[in-house]
């Protein structure tokens, strides 16, 4: 079996109708640091893509035993990836090491990482890696206010590309970054110009990738202590909300893992993102959790703390749930440990 | 797989990847990997008490969950606990419940470290 951070990350790339993927893709592909991709669409848009190893995925999606949407198998998107897999292994495609995937407009990004952490024949060969969402700077601000599925996508990524933004004035993209700061406080918000992007900084890494794992999760948390400063209206988004816990008290894993299997397992569908970087009694170093939804990545150790400060923190992106009630219950199921 | 009952292993839940010990290279099966389980248990039993029901360990691979009205499922990891109380108590096993909250500070204060 493979480490987790040496399988083949998986790359979603979401965005609401017309915000720019394909563009986006377009011309990221054409950049020497997406040269060994795969890329995977769910449909063939307006804008054709032009690579070498591109796929199209039709078809079914499976329910897991928990009946949650967010857990739902892409049956579809598995047999695409097997295909591939085998043509790989046939020498019918050239070899990969990155997987792209291009969602539909509409698509919750979950069941496709569901699909890789879940299926059995593909998660001991791949692994979810990020979510990058892309929004139309112009359009942007009135789609988060009408679609929710626009808000989901933007709550879920880990890199939020603005596009069209020098078709867009500058107070407005302003405006919207600020949105989606408040929405997504540990996602890196970059910009797109005509489509132009750095692309190696949009794929540098994952909190599972050597070497960036220490930079990454400093970043969830930089974000999060500039916005303590900015008013927090969270008047938006359709109650989904963002927000940071820090635990003064050293964390008894054991007592952490029941709890949060246990929020997880009521409350699954409306915690979107979970990060969040712990200071387990006992143990010298931070250990990383990062999770959608149902689904939780494995943990993994930072190699020391990013500053003196030793506290954990936690940062939630919800629909509908009360930080003090999540913090209450940490704190009773914290304290069971000690028993 | 067991060459015994023929039960195969399952992969490890996150919960026990990164060990008890925080150490993550504790090998399943490993000594700290079943004093965790064992405090797992205790934790969880802790919660599960307010849903009228228990849980053990069952080869050390699965969970054999009981209702007191002696119910038995065997499930393999945390998460298919919680499915299977609920399916048995018939109630949202919420976490974030006042209800639950009060129950486990209460016995909590009653069985102090």
């Amino acid at each position: 079996m493979s480490v987790y951070g040496e399988r083949c990350p998986v790359v979603v790339v979401t965005g609401f109708l017309g915000s720019g993927k394909t563009t986006l893709l377009n011309r990221a592909l054409k950049d020497p640091a997406f040269g060994d991709c795969a890329v995977l669409v769910n449909e063939f848009g307006e804008v054709g893509l032009d690579h070498h190893l591109l796929e199209v995925i039709d078809g079914n999606t499976v329910l897991l035993a928990s009946g949650c949407v967010c857990c739902t198998i892409r049956d579809d998107l598995k047999s695409a990836v097997l295909e591939l897999q085998d043509k790989r292994a046939r020498g019918t495609v050239p070899t990969f090491s990155r997987l792209v995937i291009e969602t539909t407009g509409l698509a919750d990004p979950t069941p496709i990482i569901a699909t890789f952490m879940s299926d059995v024949s593909l998660r001991y060969h791949y692994r979810p890696s990020l979510v990058v969402t892309t929004v139309d700077a112009a359009q942007g601000l009135a789609t988060l206010d009408a679609h929710e599925e626009s808000v989901k996508q933007a709550a879920l990524a880990d890199r939020l590309v603005l596009t069209k933004t020098d078709l867009t004035p500058s107070a407005v993209v302003d405006t919207l970054r600020a949105r989606l700061v408040e929405l997504n406080q540990s996602a890196q918000v970059m910009t797109a110009v005509d489509g132009e992007l750095d692309v190696a900084a949009l794929l540098r890494g994952d909190v599972y990738t050597r070497g960036h794992r220490d930079a990454e999760v400093a970043r969830w948390f930089n974000a999060q202590d500039s916005h303590h400063h900015a008013p927090a209206s969270n008047r938006h988004h359709h109650s989904i909300r963002a927000f940071c816990i820090v635990i003064e008290r050293a964390l008894d894993w054991t007592a952490f893992g029941v709890w949060l299997t246990m929020l997880l397992h009521c409350h699954g569908d409306k915690v979107l993102r979970v990060k969040g970087m712990l200071h387990v009694a006992g143990v010298a170093t931070p250990v990383v959790i990062n999770g959608v939804q149902h689904l939780v990545h494995p943990p993994v150790h930072l190699a020391q703390w990013p500053d003196a400060d030793r506290r954990s923190r936690i940062v939630f992106i919800v629909q509908g749930l009360a930080q003090e009630a999540i913090e209450t219950s940490l704190a009773a199921f914290n304290e069971l440990a000690s028993r | 797989m067991c060459g015994f009952c023929a039960v195969f292993a399952g992969t490890p839940h996150w919960t026990e990847t990164a060990s008890d010990a925080g150490d993550r290279e504790t090998e399943t099966g490993g000594p700290a990997w079943r004093l965790g389980r064992q405090r797992r248990l205790h934790i969880v039993n802790a919660v599960l008490a307010h849903f009228g029901c228990h849980v053990e360990d069952w080869m050390s691979g699965q969970f054999l969950v009981s209702s007191q009205r002696g119910r038995t499922e065997i499930v393999e990891q945390l998460p298919q606990i919680w499915q299977v109380v609920e399916s048995i108590a018939q109630r949202p096993l919420d976490p974030l419940a006042p209800a639950l909250i009060a129950a486990l500070r209460a016995a909590a204060e009653q069985d102090p470290p």
